[in-house]
């Protein structure tokens, strides 16, 4: 699930969204594509900004968070993670964009 | 008898001797008086003849002689006509342009006119100079230098750091239209450091 609608209401406020397309298919590997890409954008009519790993860093990303469906706040320009949510991947519970979202706007003071 | 036409000879040559001078002349005039003249040295007969303008009727001299044609001073002069006006210069075509963002100096053109054998009005160009130059584009400053990305430890735990993950796709920081409208770019943690935002979120999703 992608931060799209709730990711517009955190730009307004002065934050920045990053949706990363960790894995396709619920495969680790191979890494996405562009094309799969392209298609999530499009499923979804995905907004914010939106990434694969580079071509140089394959399988990078999902190993950095564990597992998919993982949100994580960072202070910029620390770099230091502030808040972190493990999502359900079983997807019966709402994303953890929902809990991220609610606290990003209480940072933001927005 | 013989004596006077001597005299009479004498008094002729004199007056040719003058209309010749007359003729050298063709500076000033205004032309027309020589018209009167009908004749000329060779038409007027002898200078034996009787008469003349000078001593008495007739002869060479009376029907005009060298003096009546002589009136090439009265056909004018080449001032009376004028010469061409001078058909002016160039008007100064301009200046070069000599400044790099902002000052630009018009030499301006001074071409004079050669006109013709007359008061040529000559061409002084004023010489209008070149256009002012608006000067370049202000900069629109760099990215904001924050240093080495911090070092670690990268995890995915609060109080540790982000690992710089590369990344490539499509940054679309104002949220405004459909995200692949955007160009595909190359982008980095890093990137995201150096922007202006106090807090980011970053999501790891599925798609199948």
């Amino acid at each position: 699930m992608a931060a799209n609608g709730l990711g517009q209401g955190i730009i307004d406020a002065g934050g920045a969204v990053i949706e990363i397309l960790g894995t396709y298919g619920f495969a680790t590997t191979p890494a996405p594509t562009h094309a799969q890409l392209d298609a999530w954008v499009n499923a979804y009519d995905l907004n914010i900004s939106t990434f694969i790993d580079a071509d140089s860093a394959p399988g990078q990303t999902i190993t950095a968070f564990m597992v998919r469906e993982t949100t994580v706040i960072v202070k910029v320009p620390s770099m230091q993670i502030v808040w972190v949510d493990h999502g359900d991947i079983t997807g019966t519970t709402p994303s953890s964009i929902n809990a991220a979202a609610t606290e990003m706007h209480m940072l933001l003071g927005k | 008898m013989r004596s006077t036409s001597h005299l009479f000879v004498a008094v002729a040559a004199l007056v040719a001797l003058a209309g010749t001078t007359a003729c050298g002349s063709s500076k000033s005039g205004n032309g027309g008086e020589g018209s009167s003249g009908s004749g000329g040295l060779a038409a007027g007969g002898t200078f034996e003849g009787s008469g003349g303008a000078v001593v008495s009727s007739g002869g060479a001299l009376g029907m005009g002689g060298i003096l009546g044609s002589g009136g090439l001073i009265g056909s004018g002069g080449l001032v009376g006509s004028g010469g061409v006006l001078g058909s002016g210069g160039l008007i100064g075509s301009g200046g070069t342009l000599t400044g790099s963002g902002g000052m630009l100096a018009g030499s301006g053109g001074t071409l004079a006119g050669t006109g013709g054998t007359g008061p040529s009005s000559g061409g002084v160009g004023p010489g209008s100079g070149g256009a002012m130059s608006t000067g370049g584009a202000q900069g629109t400053g760099g990215t904001t230098t924050t240093g080495s990305y911090p070092p670690g430890p990268y995890g995915d735990a609060v109080g540790q750091y982000l690992a710089d993950l590369k990344l490539q796709g499509y940054l679309n920081p104002t949220g405004m239209g459909l995200a692949n409208a955007q160009p595909f770019v190359q982008y980095s943690m890093d990137e995201l450091r150096a922007s202006t935002v106090p807090y980011a979120l970053v999501h790891v999703s599925e798609f199948f």
